[in-house]
């Protein structure tokens, strides 16, 4: 190792860098856009559910659950008498559900044997079951109510004696605001487009245009040549984790509630996985597109679909999960979600930690083998 | 001896083929010295350079650089030489002096040594006046010696340059030449250039030739002349050069139907200006071409050959002046125009990986020939540019002079009457730019009209008229004997071309 | 005729250079397929195996039988009791569970009519998502559960029918969202690639020194793209139908249709994108700039009501978007061409101006 020329070269690593305007807009503009979009956009709270009520025969009971829908603010009720109406709007996506009250409700309600139907659209299943959710919670709500015989409002308490009260919290986003788990998620991604895409893609360009054939004949032996080019990645990584901190905090309110410095820590440490993992791949291709692709298929993909970010491990199947032990943003994933929004978690810490830190050196390991000074 | 090199053999797989790059070459080198490594295209000359400068590990055999085994002391001959490879290795997005800076820093190079030394290198090339410039930016002489001093920065025993003259005009290869002189004589170090024009070999003192991955010959400029003194008076290095890989020396090439004065003109240029912002790389430019005639454009590099030529072909407009092509504006009739003009670009552009016979099929198609057509026109292109062995063959595998000669075929395919080749026979060896020749004049026989950029000047003698530019403007105009005339009366073209340039 | 015949060469030449290549073939055609079966299997928002774990302060029949009607329950796995408050934070911190339930002393006293009685459910909100799912199935087991115990029925029996799709099954959606997901990156990367590839061999100078005019040059790259395109997509579609037994209800004529414009409108923007760049790295990052916001925002991970107004209109000019939203019904609900017309409308004008934009772009560069 020899500091002189480990600094001229990032030095020069790092003008390049800054007179590379698409590097930059990578480095600053890509965390900032990624996370103004998803933050606002990206959200699971579901409001106005498009429901068509079915009142075949207006009564007294009808008319409160109809009332009670529309003064939901979670829902946009319309009231049809005919079934056929109701199931035509359901087919031309006029409305998400159906609630069909039968003929006699009236009646059953006071035998105290009332049945309603639901019909949701289930194509697009997963907001077709918290749809569900809503109106079975506002069913349970209202039907201690009707069946008390009491005229609606007077009840002190919403449940009879009979029911049962579910107290629930979430647990570490108390509002259940989807910003805090998409902000830790968002953070991933831009570390491994940074640390596996940027440098797998301009090592590869070095490549094609010769310029590491140049490099290779000086006295810079093949690590401090990868040390150069992980610096410079590595400071534009941390400007872009610099960045998505500060707008998730100040913006939407993420709680930082671990200790900043091994949020940051840890952060470097998949960092230095990831361009590890970009310079293997820019040595093993060479090329260009290839680099692109390879990178695409096992870095970004998997740290944005099995890292458990947006779709939960455990409830893929079994060689999958397998599968995901063996992605490095596994467990980057659950370290911030962890540090944000828990707090130090000291075994969470150190197992994923400890796991990111061996990916790294097997990686970096592997690149610097990968990586002679030959061609 | 600085070099000596044992029975080395490397060979390359590509696909299922395997291809000896090298077999079996052994030479020693003494220090002191400019020695010249010359072969045609494909000969193994860079993969030599890449074993000594131990990239590359060998199949067979053993290369001792400065005493050291270059397998095992790679790193130790890498602190000790100075390599410019082919693509140069310059960083396009920095300066001039980062590019010194970092190569000599990444040389260990003291910063005392580095003021004292970069200045003088600076001079020497005269480049001073540009250190703030980007490398992206510069000539293509002018990159040529930046790698140069960045090679030469840090006082190497032993400079290895892997062809520096590729595309770079006369007068940046007389500099360089003369440049690198000086160091063998002041410093006291051994170079090792390859090149691919002959004429160059009697700057060296030395000289290796390769082909086949074998080495052919070894020995001074002169004593490889001597070797064809059996066969011809008073022989040039080229023609020695040819009877060493031919075994016979090419007849001079001539005019079988010299142009009429009565020609009909083709293409006429008057007042073309183009500027780019402040910079106006062409000045007021105003020739006429016309059937049958070989018209050639020389200038230095960045002289503005290159604009003129793009506002010819229509790949970019010219901001004044007026392009006629038989008799109307080129801007009204592009298409048709490019539809009888055929176009060999400086890089090679065709598809690398497509097989020649479909590449000859795509730009046939593309202009429209088709049918029966078609299949004639291409077996007549693999019969004239003995193309046929390699029909099924993708581009990018065959070596350089076939792929000019299929650049060539693409090119005449829809039998153009105005044929453009912009520096169409850079780095290929001269027994590929003789038979190159030979149909390029065949075709000026026939009525076609071709127009030419060149940085060889015995091609340039080849030309019925020549325009030679300086910083955009045109400044001789005229037959080869009328610019030698104008040149001072200067014995060849070559030294006509250098006092009206310099 | 003539100008048939030329593009006919040009888009020869195209389809060569994409498929003669063995390493590129398989380039075009493996990452689609396997990442489709892949992310099959992985891209559910369903919940399984949901670890949770019961606080019993009670410890009575009734608990018991909560905590087994959370056994019997598919979603949930139930881990061994929690000893104390500070046990339920230590696991759920370190994930050991991600719900939990709370069952207060008096829970059986209140149930047996002297108070209302009361649980508490814990659900572990790092992932939003998972979190709102896992509380929604928690809060069904408990009311079926109450319902079950009182005396006189004081609920409603709620039947419900999920139409389309009875089982609520993910994958039915998941499996053809991911189809247009895969084939827009695999267009927009063979679409970018075909333009940068000859701007870096030099060979697209040679290509406008043919007679060929520039939107000729863009229509035939288009055209190749898409018969490309077709090899992996009709892969895939075997892949949906006789792996992953996707019910198809509608048309396959409309699906072409459909994947045709909604490959179409791809394509253009990919051209748009590279006309814009001026090499290989540029126009892959360029393309990503697209790709994450698109897939992000496309109603695959998130609905699209949930998004706010602005946001939603933007993203009219995502194919993605209406892919998204047509393939389902496609293949599910069986619609006719009516219902989706406003779909092909807008796909039509994202080509139309994308690919405007993209001519424009490269007539500009000459």
């Amino acid at each position: 190792m020899n500091l002189r020329r480990i600094s001229a070269l990032i030095v020069k690593e790092f003008r390049q860098l800054i007179r590379d305007p698409l590097s930059i807009g990578l480095g600053i503009l890509l965390p900032a856009v990624l996370l103004l979009i998803c933050g606002y956009g990206m959200s699971t709270d579901i409001r106005n559910i498009k429901m068509v009520l079915v009142i075949p025969e207006t009564s007294e009971e009808a008319n409160q659950i109809a009332a009670r829908f529309r003064s939901n603010g979670f829902f946009h009720s319309v009231v049809v008498h005919s079934t056929a109406e109701a199931e035509r709007m359901l087919h031309r996506h006029e409305v998400d559900m159906c609630l069909f009250l039968p003929h006699d409700f009236s009646k059953k309600c006071r035998e105290r044997n009332a049945e309603v139907f639901l019909a949701v659209n289930a194509s697009n299943p997963s907001p077709a079951l918290l749809k569900k959710g809503y109106v079975q919670t506002v069913l349970a709500e209202m039907a201690p109510r009707i069946f008390s015989d009491l005229p609606a409002g007077s009840a002190n308490g919403i449940f009879s004696s009979d029911g049962l009260i579910i107290h629930s919290r979430q647990w570490f986003n108390e509002e259940n605001r989807s910003a805090f788990s998409i902000v830790p998620g968002i953070i991933v991604i831009i570390l491994t487009i940074i640390g596996a895409l940027l440098t797998s893609m301009v090592m590869a360009r070095e490549y094609e245009l010769g310029n590491l054939e140049s490099m290779f004949v000086t006295p810079m032996r093949s690590s401090e040549i990868l040390l150069a080019k992980m610096t410079v990645n590595f400071g534009l990584g941390m400007v872009g984790l610099g960045i998505s901190i500060f707008i998730g905090c100040f913006l939407f309110g993420v709680p930082m509630r671990g200790n900043p410095l091994i949020l940051v820590g840890g952060s470097s440490l998949y960092l230095i996985v990831s361009l590890s993992i970009g310079l293997l791949i820019s040595s093993l291709t060479k090329n260009q597109f290839l680099a692109v692709s390879c990178t695409i298929i096992t870095t970004f993909l998997p740290s944005y679909l099995l890292s458990g970010f947006l779709f939960e491990i455990k409830s893929m199947p079994g060689f999958l999960q397998v599968l995901t032990r063996f992605i490095p943003a596994r467990y980057y994933v659950d370290f911030l979600q962890t540090s944000f929004l828990v707090g130090d978690v000291w075994p969470n810490i150190i197992k994923n930690l400890s796991v990111l830190a061996a990916f790294a050196s097997f990686f970096f390991v592997l690149a610097k083998i990968k990586n002679p000074k030959r061609l | 001896m600085i070099i000596e090199c044992q029975n080395l053999s490397k060979t390359f797989k590509q696909g299922q083929e395997k291809v000896h790059a090298l077999s079996d070459v052994s030479f020693e080198l003494e220090a002191g010295k400019i020695i010249g490594l010359l072969g045609p295209d494909g000969a193994g000359k860079t993969t030599l350079m890449r074993h000594l400068c131990g990239l590359l590990r060998p199949d067979g055999g053993s290369v001792k650089v400065l005493g050291v085994d270059s397998v095992l002391g790679a790193n130790q001959i890498q602190n000790q030489i100075g390599y410019v490879p082919q693509k140069f290795g310059l960083y396009e997005n920095l300066s001039i002096s980062e590019n010194i800076n970092l190569y000599a820093r990444l040389h260990g190079v003291s910063d005392e040594e580095l003021a004292q030394r970069v200045p003088r290198l600076l001079e020497i090339t005269r480049l001073s006046r540009f250190t703030k410039r980007m490398a992206g930016k510069l000539s293509g002489g002018m990159k040529q010696k930046l790698a140069l001093i960045c090679a030469l920065v840090s006082r190497p025993r032993l400079m290895l340059l892997d062809e520096p003259t590729v595309g770079v005009d006369v007068l940046a290869r007389r500099e360089m030449w003369s440049i690198l002189r000086q160091f063998v004589e002041e410093e006291a170090m051994t170079i090792i250039a390859s090149t691919a024009y002959l004429d160059e070999a009697d700057y060296c003192d030395q000289t290796l030739i390769l082909f086949e991955g074998r080495l052919l010959a070894q020995g001074t400029p002169d004593e490889i002349r001597k070797m064809a003194e059996r066969f011809v008076e008073d022989p040039t290095f080229e023609e020695a050069f040819q009877l060493l890989i031919c075994g016979s020396v090419p007849e001079r090439l001539t005019r079988r139907n010299p142009v009429r004065e009565d020609a009909p003109v083709r293409i006429e240029v008057q007042d073309l200006v183009q500027r780019f912002g402040d910079f106006t790389a062409v000045d007021h430019l105003s020739f006429q071409i016309r059937s049958g005639e070989i018209f050639g454009l020389l200038g230095a590099n960045g002289a503005g050959k290159t604009t003129t030529f793009r506002m010819l072909c229509g790949l970019n407009q010219a901001t004044e002046g007026k392009i006629t092509v038989d008799g109307e504006p080129l801007a009204r009739n592009l298409e048709r125009m490019r539809s009888q003009t055929g176009y060999v670009a400086q890089k090679f552009s065709l598809y690398a990986d497509l097989s020649v016979r479909q590449n000859m099929e795509f730009f046939g198609g593309a202009y429209g020939v088709r049918g029966k057509l078609l299949q004639e026109r291409i077996d007549w292109a693999m019969e004239t540019f003995q193309l046929k062995p390699f029909a099924r063959m993708n581009a990018e595998k065959l070596a350089m002079g076939f792929k000019r000669r299929l650049a060539m075929a693409c090119a005449l395919l829809h039998q153009p009457s105005i044929v453009f080749l912009d520096e169409a026979t850079s780095g290929t060896d001269p027994i590929s730019r003789h038979e190159f020749w030979r149909k390029i004049l065949d075709l000026a026989d026939s009525g076609v009209a071709v127009i030419i950029t060149t940085h060889f000047m015995d091609e340039a003698q080849y030309c019925d008229r020549i325009l030679i530019m300086r910083d955009g403007l045109s400044i001789a105009v005229g037959s080869v004997d009328e610019i030698c005339r104008q040149g001072g009366n200067a014995a060849t073209l070559e030294e006509a071309f250098v006092n009206l340039v310099t | 005729m003539k100008v048939l015949n030329r593009l006919a060469a040009l888009l020869k030449k195209e389809l060569l250079q994409l498929l003669k290549n063995p390493k590129m073939r398989l380039s075009l055609f493996i990452p689609p397929v396997v990442q489709l079966v892949l992310l099959g299997y992985a891209a559910t928002l369903e919940l399984k195996e949901v670890d949770c774990a019961v606080l019993d302060h009670s410890r009575t029949a009734e608990s018991r039988e909560i905590k087994s009607r959370f056994q019997g329950s598919p979603t949930f796995v139930v881990q061994p009791d929690l000893e104390s408050e500070e046990d339920l934070k230590f696991r759920m911190e370190n994930r050991k569970i991600q719900l939990a339930l709370v069952i207060p002393e008096e829970f059986a006293r209140a149930k047996a009519g002297h108070s209302q009685p009361e649980v508490q459910v814990l659900v572990d909100g790092r992932n939003a998502n998972s979190a709102g799912l896992a509380m929604t199935y928690a809060a069904e087991i408990l009311r079926d559960y109450a319902a079950s115990k009182m005396e006189n029925a004081k609920a409603f029996r709620v039947q419900t029918r999920g139409w389309h799709n009875p089982n609520f099954n993910m994958q039915y959606f998941m499996i053809p969202t991911l189809l247009v997901l895969i084939s827009l990156i695999d267009v927009l990367m063979i679409s970018a690639l075909s333009i940068a590839r000859e701007r870096e061999d030099g060979t697209f100078e040679q290509l406008r020194m043919t007679p060929f005019a520039t939107w000729e040059i863009l229509l035939v790259k288009g055209c190749a793209t898409l018969c490309i395109a077709l090899g992996p997509i009709s892969t895939c579609l075997f892949f949906i139908h006789f792996w992953f037994h996707i019910p198809f209800q509608g048309s396959c004529l409309l699906l072409a249709a459909l994947l045709g414009t909604f490959v179409s409108a791809s394509i253009s923007i990919g051209l748009f994108v590279s006309s814009l760049t001026r090499n290989l790295q540029q126009s892959m990052l360029g393309i990503f700039m697209v790709i994450v916001p698109f897939g992000m925002l496309s109603g695959m991970a998130t609905p699209l009501e949930s998004m706010p107004p602005v946001f939603q209109t933007v993203m009219l000019a995502n194919p993605l978007r209406h892919g998204i939203e047509a393939l389902p019904r496609i293949f599910l609900e069986g619609v006719a061409f009516s219902e989706l017309s406003h779909i092909f409308y807008f796909l039509i004008s994202i080509t139309l101006v994308a690919f405007t934009l993209a001519y424009v772009s490269f007539a500009r560069q000459r």
